[in-house]
């Protein structure tokens, strides 16, 4: 047989091999609600702001008592898309979803208690809402700085002025968590389906909080859907039992949510509470120019001009003012806070939390810059820096390393608060 | 039709799918990484549809192959898991299916040899000699020139002829 002819025959046979699988379930749904998000209109560019020399200060996320239980605030929220990818840089854009909206179903189990049924909506501006059928509902509304909490007796609690970057019933922080763990190729991590939609699987033991003590969760099975990085299922294990599940129904992408979804009753009766945060219009904001990841924008300013209580046990130095910034990309979140060090301290991480025992990794500056990048199941994603005077967090939606190229981006100036 | 219309994009990538997924398999070989690359690179495609309308519409088929071809490119490089068996190993494999038909073992061993080509010298294979591309069209769709194509080509046929050259001596004697 001639070369020519083998040839022939081995592309017939190349094109009749069967081998080949067929795409996974769904696969075409999945292509097709991704394109059309990929359809709506542009959102205004509002990201990098060039020459931005002058600018505030502070902050990173807090730890504050709220109902006589310790709850660490971090930053990171949801988000949208708003920042078109950079006009420069290396190779091409990262393809990169933008959801704009979540809605479903989120049931809540915790050993010895009901199941709960919160029925969410989240959009791209980063309001959230939740109701239970007994009348408790949340609402929250970063622009506004405004979280409405009612129970089911009727009592509204009203926080006003509240952190950028609060993370709500639905879990976001274990799944961008798991997404940047599948971006650094952690082995824990694996692809898989939940309901027909792909999801990465985390499923492993974590290093339990000290404070619980021996009934401490100690291993963490999450399933978080890829396209929106919801956790679809977050299975709490303790010593193999099971001590808290959540996991959501109906999901349900990019629809449109219902008109007053996020409207907050006035409740003549309402007990108010001030965090002290204070919104800053981004448009005027004279903020810094940050690397962050393409298809983020600048959302949200607020401002915190007392100092605040940081570290994992509260041990940072009080220093303020905070300033705290939210850029979005659908319902993805990136939260910044800078504030001085002051002269002298020594910082801890500020999103740290009291017993919990989490790796940072160190920033690769040759060790030049104190601070770490934390990506672990049981916190938010975030990285921290102690530079040029100033302390920086940053958290939320975004790998390792873009978590890094936004805290060292902070430019090193005076800083002027809004 | 207009390509801007999600639907009618989805019905223009099913029309090419089973070749952009044979050379996704292929390159890959694992099927949850093929329809993760293959999801990037038709939402790459049709984000790109403003800038390429013309070659979209002119040559879908050799457009869509060419953004595959880079994506599965992209993600051999990113995660640094090409893993190449040499050529004498992978057809000296032993077939796990034992008896079944000598049409079967071929196909086997044909998928192996192919597999053990590097990736760039695979899909060059796939687009000419199984999807029947002209040397113009493959180096339009590999984004490389001409020459290139040739070379790689007449490379991966000898590799191909070596690996395979017990079949053509039975078909010989046939």
């Amino acid at each position: 047989m001639r070369d020519r002819d083998r040839d022939a025959v081995v592309g017939d046979a190349l094109r009749q091999l069967d081998d080949v699988p067929e795409h996974r379930a769904g696969f075409w749904t999945e292509l097709h609600e991704r394109l059309v998000l990929e359809t709506p209109a542009p959102v205004p560019v509002r990201g990098r702001r060039p020459g931005a020399s002058r600018w505030l200060a502070v902050a990173a996320a807090v730890v504050v008592l709220a109902g006589g239980a310790l709850v660490a605030l971090r930053a990171g929220s949801d988000s949208d898309a708003g920042r078109t990818p950079p006009a420069t840089g290396p190779g091409p854009a990262p393809t990169i979803t933008m959801v704009s909206s979540v809605q479903g179903v989120v049931v809540v189990e915790t050993a010895g208690q009901p199941a709960e049924r919160w029925t969410f909506a989240l959009d791209d501006r980063g309001r959230f809402a939740a109701h239970r059928d007994d009348g408790t509902s949340v609402i929250e509304d970063p622009a506004a700085g405004i979280a409405v909490n009612t129970v089911a007796d009727g009592t509204v609690y009203r926080k006003s002025g509240t952190p950028l970057g609060l993370l709500g019933l639905l879990r976001r922080d274990i799944g961008w968590s798991v997404a940047a763990l599948a971006a650094d190729g952690d082995a824990r991590v694996v692809r898989g389906e939940q309901d027909g939609r792909p999801v990465w699987i985390f499923d492993g033991d974590v290093e339990p909080n000290k404070l619980a003590g021996e009934g401490g969760v100690d291993h963490v099975y999450a399933a978080v859907d890829r396209a929106s990085q919801l956790p679809l299922v977050v299975r709490s294990l303790s010593r193999g039992r099971v001590v808290a599940e959540q996991h959501i129904e109906d999901l349900r992408i990019g629809a449109a949510i219902p008109s007053g979804t996020f409207e907050v009753a006035p409740g003549e009766h309402a007990i108010a509470d001030d965090q002290g945060w204070r919104r800053v219009d981004p448009a005027s904001a004279d903020v810094p120019d940050l690397d962050v990841p393409a298809g983020y924008s600048l959302a949200d300013v607020a401002v915190h001009d007392a100092p605040l209580v940081t570290g994992p046990e509260g041990g940072n130095p009080g220093t303020g003012p905070v300033l705290s910034m939210a850029y979005r990309r659908g319902v993805d979140v990136l939260v910044v806070t800078i504030q001085p060090s002051g002269t002298g301290n020594v910082w801890d991480d500020p999103l740290g939390q009291e017993g919990l025992a989490v790796r940072a990794r160190p920033f690769d500056t040759g060790g030049i810059v104190r601070g770490g990048i934390v990506v672990d199941p049981r916190v938010v994603p975030h990285a921290w820096a102690d530079r040029a005077g100033q302390v920086v967090t940053v958290s939320g939606a975004g790998t390792a390393s873009e978590l890094a190229a936004v805290a060292l981006s902070v430019p090193d100036v005076t800083l002027v608060v809004p | 039709m207009t390509l801007a219309d999600p639907a009618d994009f989805v019905d223009l990538v099913r029309r090419h799918d089973r070749t952009l997924r044979a050379l996704a398999w292929r390159l890959l070989g694992d099927r949850d990484r093929m329809d993760d690359v293959l999801q990037e690179a038709y939402v790459k495609a049709f984000r790109a549809l403003p800038t390429f309308r013309g070659d979209a519409e002119a040559a879908p088929g050799t457009w869509l192959y060419r953004i595959t071809y880079n994506a599965c490119m992209d993600e051999l490089r990113r995660q640094r898991r090409v893993s190449l068996v040499p050529l004498d190993d992978a057809v000296g494999r032993p077939d796990p299916r034992g008896d079944v038909g000598d049409r079967v073992v071929r196909s086997h061993r044909l998928a192996a040899a192919i597999d053990a080509l590097p990736p760039d010298h695979r899909a060059a294979v796939l687009l000419v000699d199984a999807e029947g591309f002209d040397y113009a069209s493959a180096a339009d769709a590999l984004g490389i020139p001409e020459g290139t194509v040739r070379s790689r080509l007449s490379r991966a046929r000898a590799r191909l002829r070596a690996a395979l050259g017990e079949e053509g001596k039975e078909e010989r004697h046939a």
